[in-house]
């Protein structure tokens, strides 16, 4: 197995009496794609959370590379390298797609003009550099979206979180964001994608993990996990016929 | 002695902060929208009892006929024709609107009928009575009783007739409540009546033994803040507990601190809740 | 399209305007009658302090209803220390010290307790309120009887006392041009950017890379500064300050109200705001004689307009951004073959 770029171990969250998150463990291997799958309250976004600062974990840690992370503020997650989108669609709105961008970019540059291009050039990479002046809250949700994505471009990160990039969407818009995750692929960046679409988790990811109330209920290739029967009980039974 | 004088008064002018709170927390319970209008409602409502004792010589309990009305009619106005229109903007906006109209009535105030202490000198205003070595004043019992009763009146309308489950329904689930065709505003507008009525109850029961001047409803508002801060927000009930204890805390304030610096320790109260528990000291399990 | 060249030409009308309007007030200032120097100065040092108010309220989203805590502090300790013989200048930096401690402690302690929104607005109040309630009581700063500075005759720019109105009004309105050129390069600094960002979301912003906490308290810390200076300037025009005036709620409505009219956030906003503002108080005070409470109608009625017309204020007109509910339909795009790539 390639080296890993990060290592979660035994992570847990609680809120009051519910175990959100139950000692979820993982690795990710450079220039993975490792796709995140489970029902509804299945703890996939608060791991997210986890990993990336917004929330402080109970218990477990959470290295990149050598460096651990635990209980590091976002901000300076952010700037170890790891960036992330939210499912519940945030852009800053009274900002313009630029200025949403180039907030990320500030990370890898204090320099105005190379954040600028840096912004540009992530816009560019979702296919938003029509909509680059406009004002984020004027997007429509595909769209916003890829700001998502271009903002956490922006911060020049070798980890990236996908929150659910197609949920919402319109079916038209799917295909463009698949491309938009084999793009990011390619460039080098090893991404933890959550998903509901089954047609995109099959599609984008070497590897799958499964989870179920907060723990990690299978974990291998996609086709061995879309097999595995707990997956098929608590999940796919249900929701592979209407994806 | 000197405490537990001090703890009586407060605690009989806390049921009137009680009475005040209440209305306010009602109003942000249903609306999300902290009013900052309410205390100078209240001191309109004054107003309109002293105009009625000096040109009238209307005694005040008997001014409640027609200022609980007129008030419930102003609140309904302020509702359907100001706070309506926010009722979707951002809470910032909506503070800010209510202490546009805080202002407004303020300076009007002070237009109409200048900045003066006034006075309602009526015979009863210092009756007082001996209880266990403990002055009670007649005035401040009569605001107490009867600020607890209409505060018990408003818990049974809101949990035992169809108006107060239409308001309740409003408060939770305003989408849900729509649906079953409850009519949004005009149960807001009912709601903000009802809750400037209130605070007209409460000013008319001060003024027998409290001055009128314009200014005389912001310190209310602050306090009915503090109260509200103690008992929650959207709690009705807690807002009531909170008065009683801000009133205590603020006679025993008066006691211990010198001077006007008796209202410096509510202040740090309210602070300290606002920071450490700004759900107030209830939370909202007993909300509306 | 018009929309689109008032949107571009939008700040460039507005800083013609007060352009327009200051190289008046400069022109015309030595002919100007006493009455009219003591409404123009008032006006202008409103000015200020709205844009000081502007870099926390409007940038940062933190709605402070309690700025003239800061400006008392300011007011006040130029006020008592000029009482002990130190120079109004030497006051007027300790003063923006003490008040910068106090903002950041406030930005500080409202981060780390999540106090967000109205609850903010009500305890920035309740600050300036226990300073006011302190401050009439405190004997060793006068008490109720409040500061009277010395007055030497005779012109002096190192007293900061002048013997008449004239310095006073360059000295404002140099203070006004100074923070405006602050808040317009903060407008382009990378800061501005990260202040307007936590002020939509502080989440999304922490997600990428800004430390919230950090800016939110510099921006406290900066406005809270700012503002003492107007206080120290306040106590040095009127050489009288007493605690229910320069703590009273009133000075921190007018600082916030033109900032309201003018457009929350934006660099000229607040000065366009107390241009426009300055001529309807002088209106309301001769319509009502100058009784007590005209000047708050006028807040109060401004601020429904606005709040229910203006939302984005005067420099919303420039910048015509119709609110939609719902984004405008994806462009529909020719689709991508379907794992192509693997």
């Amino acid at each position: 197995m390639s080296a890993a770029v990060m290592r979660v171990d035994a992570v847990r969250k609680r809120f009051g009496g519910l175990v959100a998150v139950n000692d979820v463990s993982f690795t990710l291997g450079a220039g993975e794609v490792l796709g995140v799958v489970g029902p509804n309250g299945a703890g996939k976004s608060t791991l997210f959370d986890l990993v990336s600062g917004v929330r402080r974990p109970d218990a477990g840690t959470v290295h990149v590379g050598e460096r651990d992370i635990s209980g590091l503020p976002a901000h300076r997650v952010a700037r170890v390298g790891l960036a992330r989108t939210f499912q519940k669609l945030r852009p800053l709105a009274g900002l313009s797609v630029t200025d949403n961008v180039m907030v990320g970019a500030y990370c890898q540059t204090r320099r105005k003009a190379r954040a600028r291009s840096i912004a540009a050039e992530c816009v560019e990479a979702v296919g938003l550099t029509h909509k680059a002046n406009e004002d984020a809250d004027r997007l429509s949700t595909g769209q916003r979206k890829r700001l998502e994505v271009a903002r956490a471009l922006a911060t020049g990160p070798r980890i990236l979180l996908l929150d659910e990039i197609t949920a919402g969407v319109d079916p038209s818009g799917v295909p463009l964001l698949i491309e938009l995750i084999h793009k990011l692929a390619r460039m080098d960046l090893s991404i933890v994608v959550i998903e509901h679409r089954m047609r995109v988790i099959l599609d984008v990811s070497h590897r799958l993990l499964a989870m179920h109330l907060g723990t990690v209920i299978a974990e291998g290739d996609p086709a061995t996990v879309m097999r595995d029967p707990t997956v098929i009980e608590r999940y796919l039974g249900r929701s592979y016929v209407d994806s | 002695m000197l405490y537990a004088q001090s703890i009586v008064s407060g605690l009989l002018i806390g049921g009137v902060y009680g009475l005040i709170a209440v209305g306010l927390s009602t109003v942000f319970g249903v609306m999300k929208i902290i009013n900052f209008a309410h205390g100078t409602i209240m001191m309109v409502g004054m107003f309109v009892v002293y105009y009625a004792w000096r040109a009238l010589g209307v005694t005040p309990y008997v001014s409640l006929l027609f200022v609980v009305p007129l008030l419930f009619l102003f609140g309904v106005a302020v509702q359907l024709v100001l706070v309506e229109r926010v009722i979707d903007a951002p809470p910032d906006q909506q503070l800010i609107l209510t202490m546009g109209l805080s202002l407004f009535l303020l300076g009007g105030a002070q237009l109409l009928w200048g900045a003066d202490f006034r006075t309602v000198d009526v015979p009863y205003g210092n009756a007082a009575f001996d209880l266990a070595g403990v002055s009670v004043s007649v005035p401040r019992l009569v605001a107490f009783v009867a600020a607890g009763a209409l505060a018990g009146g408003l818990f049974w309308l809101l949990r035992r007739t169809d108006l107060g489950r239409s308001i309740r329904a409003v408060a939770e689930q305003p989408d849900a409540a729509a649906a079953v065709g409850i009519n949004l505003p005009w149960t807001r507008a009912l709601t903000f009546g009802i809750a400037t009525g209130c605070v007209g109850v409460a000013g008319t029961l001060l003024t027998p033994f409290y001055y009128v001047t314009p200014q005389v409803g912001e310190p209310f508002t602050l306090i009915a803040f503090v109260v509200v801060a103690l008992g929650g927000l959207g709690n009705p009930a807690g807002a009531f507990v909170g008065g009683l204890l801000v009133g205590a805390i603020e006679g025993l304030g008066g006691a211990l601190l010198p001077g006007s610096t008796k209202q410096l320790l509510i202040f740090i109260v309210f602070l300290l809740v606002l920071v450490v528990r700004p759900q107030g000291l209830f939370g909202r399990r007993v909300a509306l | 399209m018009i929309a689109n060249s008032w949107s571009r030409h939008g700040p460039r009308v507005a800083a013609l305007l007060v352009g327009a309007a200051a190289l008046t007030i400069l022109v015309t200032a030595p002919g100007m009658g006493g009455y009219l120097m003591t409404v123009v100065i008032t006006a202008v040092l409103f000015a200020y302090l709205a844009q000081c108010w502007n870099i926390v309220g409007g940038y940062a989203g933190r709605f402070s209803f309690g700025h003239a805590a800061f400006f008392g502090v300011g007011a006040y300790t130029t006020g008592v220390l000029g009482q002990h013989g130190v120079n109004p200048w030497l006051g007027l930096l300790v003063g923006a010290a003490f008040a910068a401690l106090l903002g950041a402690a406030l930005a500080v302690v409202s981060f780390r307790f999540g106090v967000r929104g109205p609850y903010f607005a009500l305890s920035t109040l309740a600050l300036a309120e226990t300073l006011r309630v302190v401050f009439t009581n405190w004997e060793f700063v006068g008490a109720a009887r409040g500061v009277m500075v010395d007055f030497s005759p005779g012109s002096s720019l190192a007293a900061f006392q002048f013997d008449s109105r004239l310095p006073y009004l360059y000295l404002i309105l140099g203070l006004a041009a100074a923070v405006t050129a602050l808040v317009a390069a903060l407008d382009r600094h990378r800061v501005g950017l990260y202040l307007r960002a936590l002020r939509e979301d502080e989440t999304v912003a922490a997600s990428l890379g800004v430390d919230c906490q950090r800016y939110a308290t510099y921006a406290s810390a900066l406005s809270a500064a700012l503002t003492a200076v107007g206080g120290a300037f306040y106590t040095q025009w009127l050489l009288f300050i007493e605690a229910p005036t320069v703590y009273g709620v009133e000075i921190s409505v007018a600082m916030v109200i033109p900032v309201l009219l003018g457009g929350v956030g934006t660099v000229w906003g607040p000065l366009l705001g107390s241009l426009a503002l300055a001529p309807i108080q002088e209106g309301a005070r001769a319509l009502f004689r100058d009784r007590p409470g005209a000047d708050l109608v006028v807040y109060g009625i401004v601020i429904a307009v606005v709040i229910i017309y203006l939302p984005r204020g005067i420099m919303g007109l420039f910048t015509p951004r119709p609110k939609v509910d719902q984004p405008p339909v994806a462009p529909v795009t020719p689709p991508v073959p379907v794992g192509a790539a693997r």
